[in-house]
């Protein structure tokens, strides 16, 4: 074995001391199984342990790799999966109690592109029920209950990829799959201390994956570094001849060479945030200075937020109309979910097609104004987490706050939360990078360069 | 030229509302009409919102229909 604490170790250096002889892949899977099922659990992050496949995975790896055969540097690596990913063999709950025993024949595209990469599936990762669609407003509304926090098991974990940015900020596994309608990758990164990218809608097949609203819906890695999140990266994105978001081929600009970054500062989106995070956020700004222009913004000015929400509300209606008209939805967790989309129902389709119509004026708004930036930075999110038996509203809405979120997913842009700091309560906050449609590289090439300069993604629980 | 609601003399929630009550009243509780209410309220304010943006005849809605053709 190794003096390396392999529970905070990267991808990168797992792969290094798994090729060195120093830990085995099944020792690895061994080492998180066993974090999973204690700290894990104790922070409601998992839903399934998936210990036969991922030590029939472990054997595979290890067998292979002593045969000479790597498949990369996520071969060995044992990673957990959000619950609404489907996996043969194991329950996808999607984190609702009416899902609880439910099962996929088909693999999720995403699971299979980690598979052939030889990466170790040990968990399903708890989730908001139904990925926060029905309109949840506190910490108890999973199957598994209420997502506890990384760094304090008394605040919220952040949702709707609660047991993915719980689980890695533990030390339960080195990375993990998340997705993101609006804030479920971003916002459990910010509030977990970890690093969390949102690719560019339509990059990552979300084939095999709940549907909640079919324009918005994105997966995407949550890990400890910005590197850990491009290898991932690199491994589930591209086409899938059964996705056809996935094929229309298009692909970002150039990364600057020179290590030279231009910036654009959206004040704006954090002048009432909490102090904590707007002074980390002003320490960040003087190290991305260090590196790059830093130059003022405003946003264009469209209803982001509302379209954004019309399109959700009006697509998770659809998505899940059966489900509310059937009466099932009684059976959630959370009260306020029990009767959240019958409001979705009602929805205009002149509105849902206004929203569309916004999507797409705006977008040519924010493409103007992003191809003169590497990325627009603010905080990931203006506030820390809530604590864990607290109304949403009670504490994230004292002021009137926004974020990048709604334009970001709106729009459909890639985006990368990485640790900043900490702020009330000891607890972390994030920096958003969001860059342009399909330019993921230039937004992790600078967000890698943050990190190069500062040690808060080296932070951990202890 | 007034809607059907407002002709009525009811609200645009009234109307929504009502639909909702309608359908699915006997399974609600005081509180989840009181939610209902309150979220349906809440989609005609981001309706509100949103027609404060104008937009022409040639703002098209984001979304690209490719007719279906099979493979063989």
């Amino acid at each position: 074995m190794t003096t390396i604490d392999l529970s905070f170790a990267s991808v990168r250096e797992l792969g290094k001391l798994i090729r060195a002889g120093a830990v085995s892949p099944v020792e690895l899977a061994e080492h998180f199984l066993q974090r999973l099922d204690t700290i894990g659990r104790s922070l409601n992050a998992v839903v399934t342990l998936t210990t036969e496949l991922a030590m029939e995975q472990a054997r595979l790896a290890e067998e292979e790799l002593s045969a000479g055969v790597d498949r990369g540097p996520l071969h060995g690596i044992p990673y957990g999966a959000k619950d609404l990913l489907a996996v043969p063999g194991y329950p996808t709950t999607w984190g609702a109690a009416p899902f609880a025993d439910r099962h996929f024949d088909s693999e999720a595209t995403v699971v299979t592109r980690l598979r052939e990469a030889g990466a170790i599936l040990v968990a399903k990762l708890a989730m908001v029920e139904l990925a926060g669609g029905f309109g949840y407003e506190q910490p108890n509304a999973a199957l598994t209950g209420p997502g506890r926090n990384g760094w304090d098991p008394n605040s919220w974990a952040g949702g709707s990829s609660s047991g993915s940015g719980a689980a890695v900020a533990s030390g339960c596994v080195p990375f993990a799959i998340g997705t993101e309608t609006w804030g479920s990758i971003h916002c459990p990164a910010a509030f977990n201390g970890i690093t969390g990218l949102r690719p560019t809608y339509g990059r990552v097949s979300r084939r095999g994956a709940m549907a909640l609203s079919w324009t918005m819906d994105k997966i995407g890695p949550m890990g400890r570094t910005v590197d850990d999140c491009e290898t991932v990266y690199n491994f589930i994105a591209g086409p899938d001849a059964n996705e056809p978001t996935t094929l229309n081929g298009r692909t970002g600009g150039h990364v600057s060479t020179d290590g030279s970054f231009k910036f654009g500062i959206c004040r704006g989106a954090f002048e009432n945030a909490q102090p904590e995070v707007i002074a980390n956020t002003e320490s960040a700004i003087a190290v991305l200075a260090e590196f790059g222009t830093v130059e003022e913004i405003e946003l264009p000015s469209f209803p982001w937020d509302e379209a954004a929400s019309t399109i959700v509300i009006a697509e998770a209606a659809s998505a899940f109309e059966d489900f509310v008209i059937d009466g099932q939805s009684a059976g959630l967790t959370a009260p306020e979910d029990r009767a959240g989309l019958y409001h979705g129902l009602t929805i205009p389709a002149v509105d849902y097609l206004r929203a569309l119509r916004i999507r797409r004026v705006g977008g040519e708004a924010m493409d103007r104004l992003l191809a003169k930036y590497d990325a627009i930075v603010a905080p990931t999110y203006p506030n820390v987490a809530s604590p864990i038996d607290q109304l949403f509203s009670t504490y994230f809405e004292r002021e009137q706050r926004h974020n990048l979120g709604g334009v970001g997913n709106l729009c459909g842009l890639p985006s990368i939360s990485v640790p900043s700091g900490f702020g009330e309560r000891g607890l972390p906050t994030g920096l958003e990078f969001l860059g342009r449609a399909y330019d993921e590289d230039r937004i992790l090439a600078a967000a890698r360069a943050f990190q190069i300069r500062t040690n808060w993604h080296t932070r951990h629980p202890s | 030229m007034p809607t059907n609601s407002e002709s009525s003399g009811l609200t645009p929630a009234d109307a929504r509302i009502a639909e909702i009550e309608g359908r699915f009243g006997e399974r609600l509780t005081p509180e989840q009409r009181a939610q209902v209410r309150t979220r349906i309220e809440r989609t005609i304010a981001l309706s509100v919102a949103m027609h404060a943006t104008p937009l022409t005849n040639a703002d098209e809605p984001e979304i690209v229909f490719a007719p279906y053709r099979g493979k063989s």
